[in-house]
């Protein structure tokens, strides 16, 4: 493959810059990849440590999951019980109880956040903004707080009858409302806390991808007279169609695994109306230590996920001017860990 | 084993319980320690896992027992709770490894672990404990131990139900406690407590937003002889006992004198301090000592005897949990432990100086009859708190078979009564739901 | 004349009603953060009071002096400062070294690699929590910092991050200097790496702030106070007895404000990081 494959070069990796170069007056080339003129072996040695650490401490726990997720723990015995799991989790009410407010949520607070974030990005992108820094910044950083600090926060704002929610909404004659203690509020508290916490990073994400679009755009639309809604319509949502991809895919995954905020937040509860799937799953394994039955909700979680974001993928593929691909570029989600 | 107690963030309370059990799994593929320490000398080194208040108690033994054995040393560590729990799983999963030697146990994790973990806890009998039994309460003795009769925890604290009431509140209302009898008295004069003062008779959690919001319902079905499973494993939750406890809690709920509180410590002190005041508080009996430490400004107005029963003449005496010392198989030295053990909850000497030193209600029959032990108490008008929870041990209540799903039962009752007390669902129908939820999760059978 | 005053008019109008409707929207997403501060400076009696605490109270020293003392937040802090900083110089160089891997090479492989590391995404993470931890028991590793650095330096954001920041790195400057006589690990650091200082920068602080927040994998790895992370020692101080709040409140802020500091210096280079990120295909 290579016209420098010198024995010496075979063993050069990220350390072995002193290794001389045999070849050096090799006369120029013009090609279009950079594989051409790197031993065959540099590429793995920059993988060495991704691949060590994914074979160890990803592929290995989820080849083990999916065991586990075929056997169950009978009188303090683990016992291989095949698709059981499986077919209980067909048969289990509570499941599908899970599987409706996972897509309620979902179906609520994704539009309503991506919305807001275009919203946002806009005006983040306008030169009609006074102090644009300042606010791209008060609307990003929700994201700095971590998963406890949040959940001590917002219970102690949420709270129904201490809260300051409900003392500053008392000042304009709203509530008392029931936030986490009903089981409506409670989705609606999940769906604001949500909002709050990720709406800023999506945000970010457009202004990113509004401001590779080329202002020639506007200027000929304005000279054709088009008005400002018309612009956004047929030039800024057009131009944004990537990102919107992009968080529509994370934020369905995201919402789909979602656990952090009725962990935090409601506990699931009341009457599980937030009882979302890894909330089901962390309480099979966690609460009860039924570890097969939860590795194979966490299992039967990645085969909707995967539906539902294929699904998505080729919505958008229809839908575009010409072909996206699917290698896109990914968001800050520490969430997705 | 605790009743109208919560935790405040129900994020650590569900780890708590919870991540503990990284384990069952894990557990199971790893060896358990070997058992040969039975015979070792009463020497070295042992540690306890325990909370605050047990620990202080334990921590006061010490002195007494370091002059039977000089050469030991007692390491008590106040780990927290629920973060005890999730220690000890982990320990267990991972075959023991770094478990102490000396585990204070709840009464509620005892059948998980014990069904769990085979193995993982000394059959205490090996150390000759089984002559303790006839010194403690039957149902207390029993829920420690195995089906086969093995010795898993010796009873520290023995939690009969005390049922607190505000003696201010209802003299105020003109309701003589004492003509009480019943839970269905009790609710009419609640109906007048309310109508007289605005006090409701008792504050829920109604959402059920903390994990144990049971505890009333837990009572009243105990006062009925009866839980959420039978002896043999059975999910009794919707027999004619869980449903008329049920049915009661919606008949007060239905008349307008509950009020809700969200569970929480900080909420329960409120009701003590008479900040969201509650005509009556019916809880374990450490609860006592709570309320004179944390509410000493309500001295007099708080009294305390035994439960209504739920029948004319019925049941008037729970024991609704508790806790257990045990020795786990991968300490190295259970011998030692052991004779910490013993000496601590098996002598009148040392149980004296636990209970001085952290208040934990004992089951210690000696202990119990001591002089002095029963005297009244000034915070409560000269009642004595002691004496009533005696004389609940005395009626000998059954024992309380948790099982290794009393989570997954719990979780699916507290659902049930959230249905009931904010959608005003059927309380047989709800039971019947949650029953059959906990069946088709557990595969154990519906008593009949 | 009239015409352009007109339209500076309405543009003042229209930056005017923009720039409120914002504002206000700044107001609500930073209320709880507000709410919070006041939140430490009161006994924790006073926490909830009603009508609300509006302006700080006293008590903000006793609270840290109180935190500190009772409990071992202090060693906490340490621990996750210790813990993070380490995890996110290693992640950087892991992360940086598979996209640059995924980006400027082609080899068999790759779109099996790149692919499972794609998969990573869609499974829940909970459902490794117990194989991890029963890895961690087999090594001997529970209460040690490398059981909570190691599983997830392989970020699967990270790699992607890079992966498309050194697609834009032209083949050509690669070229060159091989041609001038630089070995692999010199292209990548002297030439790579100074390109893509923003897309690092971005990386740096989600990787930090990844380790920093972490919560529930810790909770089970870690064993003994003094191993203890901020999230797990911030979830100790609840618990069955008394909440001291204010203390509570405090640890808490104190979780948030280094990140917030951090974020604060990097913000420039993180937004840049994510414009070449989100805006490169």
């Amino acid at each position: 493959m290579n016209v420098l494959s010198s024995t010496a070069r075979a063993t050069a990796g990220p350390t072995a810059e002193a290794v001389p170069l045999d070849a050096a007056p090799r006369p120029p080339r013009r090609r279009r990849r950079s594989s051409i003129g790197h031993p065959r072996i540099t590429p793995y040695l920059f993988l060495l440590p991704t691949i060590v650490l994914f074979l160890g401490f990803k592929l290995y726990p989820y080849l083990s999951a999916f065991w586990t997720s075929l056997t169950s723990n009978i009188g303090g015995v683990i016992t291989f019980v095949g698709l059981d799991n499986y077919l209980r989790l067909l048969n289990d009410p509570l499941f599908y109880t899970a599987l409706g407010n996972t897509a309620l949520i979902l179906v609520v607070q994704v539009p309503l956040m991506l919305a807001l974030g275009i919203v946002l990005a806009v005006a983040f992108n306008s030169l009609l903004l006074k102090g644009r820094a300042f606010f791209r910044m008060a609307f990003f950083v929700p994201i700095v707080m971590g998963l406890v600090a949040y959940g001590i926060l917002f219970s102690a704002l949420f709270d129904s009858s201490a809260g300051i929610v409900n003392e500053l909404l008392g000042y304009v004659g709203i509530g008392p409302i029931p936030w986490l203690v009903d089981p409506f509020w409670a989705k609606i508290s999940i769906v604001i806390a949500m909002t709050w916490h990720y709406t800023g990073q999506n945000a970010i994400i457009y202004l990113a991808q509004l401001q590779s679009i080329p202002g020639e755009l506007y200027e000929a639309a304005q000279v054709d007279g088009a008005n400002g809604w018309q612009r956004f319509r047929n030039i800024t949502l057009p131009g944004l169609r990537p990102a919107l991809l992009l968080t529509v895919v994370l934020s369905t995954i995201g919402t789909l695994q979602l656990f952090d905020e009725p962990y935090v937040l409601t506990n699931g509860g009341p009457d599980n109306a937030t009882l979302t799937v890894g909330m089901y799953l962390y309480q099979n394994g966690f609460k009860y230590f039924d570890f097969g039955y939860a590795s194979a909700i966490g299992y039967a979680l990645t085969v909707i996920i995967a539906v539902v974001s294929l699904i998505q993928f080729r919505l958008f593929r229809e839908r575009a001017p010409k072909p996206i691909s699917l290698k896109k570029p990914t968001s800050p989600k520490e969430k997705t860990r | 084993m605790r009743f109208t107690l919560n935790k405040r963030s129900r994020g650590v309370a569900v780890t708590a319980t919870a991540i503990a059990a990284v384990a069952a799994l894990v557990g199971c593929s790893a060896p358990s320690a070997d058992n040969n320490a039975t015979d070792g000398e009463v020497s070295g080194k042992i540690t306890i896992w325990t909370w605050n208040a047990p620990g202080d108690g334990l921590e006061a033994a010490i002195p007494a027992f370091q002059k039977l054995y000089p050469d030991v040393e007692v390491d008590v560590q106040d780990v927290g709770n629920p973060a005890i729990w999730e220690k000890i799983t982990t320990g267990m999963a991972a075959g023991g490894q770094g478990l102490p030697d000396v585990m204070n146990i709840g009464i509620d994790y005892m059948g998980n672990y014990v069904e769990q973990f085979p193995g993982q806890l000394v059959d205490l009998r090996d150390f000759g404990a089984e002559s303790l039994e006839s010194e403690f309460p039957s149902g207390a003795w029993k829920s420690g131990s195995g089906a086969d009769g093995a010795v898993y925890g010796i009873p520290y604290e023995v939690n009969a139900t005390g049922f607190f009431y505000r003696s201010d509140i209802f003299e105020q209302a003109g309701i003589d406690i004492d003509s009480i009898e019943t839970w269905d008295q009790l609710i009419d004069a609640g109906v007048t407590i309310k109508e007289k003062t605005g006090v409701p008779l008792y504050n829920q959690d109604k959402a059920a937003t903390e994990a144990d919001s049971a505890g009333l319902w837990q009572l009243q079905t105990a006062l009925q002889d009866s839980f959420y499973f039978d002896e043999s494993g059975d999910i009794t939750m919707n027999g004619e006992a869980g449903v008329h406890s049920l049915e009661l809690i919606k008949k007060a709920n239905d008349l307008g004198i509950v009020g809700d509180i969200q569970g929480s410590w900080d909420n329960l002190l409120a009701q003590l301090r008479g900040e969201k005041p509650t005509a009556i508080m019916p809880a374990g009996g450490w609860m006592a000592g709570v309320m004179e430490n944390e509410a000493p400004e309500m001295a007099g107005n708080w009294g305390v005897r035994l439960p209504p029963s739920v029948e004319p003449g019925g049941i008037t005496a729970a024991v609704n949990g508790g806790t257990y010392l045990s020795i786990p198989t991968a300490s190295k030295n259970q011998k030692t432990a052991w004779e910490f053990v013993n000496f601590a909850l098996g002598t009148l000497e040392g149980q004296k100086l636990v209970y001085e030193g952290g208040g934990m209600f004992p089951g210690y029959k000696p202990m119990l009859e001591s002089e002095g032990f029963a005297a009244p108490s000034e915070y409560f008008n000269g009642q004595s708190p002691n004496a009533i929870f005696i004389a609940e041990l005395a009626q000998d209540t059954p024992a309380l078979n948790y099982t290794s799903d009393y989570a997954r039962a719990l979780k699916a009752y507290t659902d049930a009564q959230t249905r009931v007390l904010l959608s005003g669902a059927d309380p047989q129908q709800a039971l019947d739901e949650a029953a059959d939820q906990v069946a088709q999760q557990t595969g154990r059978k519906l008593a009949d | 004349m009239t015409e352009s005053l007109i339209g500076v008019r309405g543009r003042r109008t229209k930056s005017l009603v923009l720039t409120t409707a914002i504002a206000a929207g700044a107001v609500v997403m930073l209320l709880p953060f507000y709410w919070l501060i006041i939140a430490t400076t009161y006994p924790s009696r006073e926490i909830f009071a009603s009508p609300p605490n509006v302006l700080p109270g006293p008590a903000f020293f006793d609270n840290l002096t109180g935190l500190l003392s009772d409990t071992l937040f202090g060693r906490a802090i340490g621990n996750s400062v210790l813990v993070a900083s380490v995890y996110t110089l290693l992640g950087l160089v892991v992360c940086t070294a598979a996209g640059y891997a995924f980006a400027k090479f082609e080899f068999r492989g790759r779109g099996l690699l790149f692919g499972a590391v794609l998969v990573t995404l869609a499974l829940p993470s909970q459902v490794t929590l117990v194989p991890l931890f029963q890895i961690m028991v087999t090594l001997g590793w529970l209460d040690t910092y490398q059981a909570l650095i190691l599983p997830n330096l392989a970020l699967p954001f990270g790699i992607f991050l890079m992966r498309q920041t050194m697609q834009a790195v032209p083949d050509e400057l690669l070229q060159a200097a091989r041609v001038d006589g630089a070995g692999e690990f010199r292209v990548f650091s002297r030439i790579v790496l100074p390109t893509v200082r923003p897309a690092l920068a971005a990386l740096a602080i989600f990787l930090f702030l990844a380790q920093w927040n972490e919560f529930v994998y810790p909770l089970v790895v870690l064993r003994t106070p003094e191993s203890f992370t901020i999230p797990v020692s911030l979830a100790s101080l609840q618990g069955i007895g008394t909440t001291d709040y204010g203390q509570l409140m405090t640890g808490t802020l104190l979780s948030v404000l280094p990140i917030l500091v951090l974020f604060l210096f990097l913000q420039r280079h993180f937004v840049a990081g994510i414009l070449a990120g989100a805006v490169k295909q």
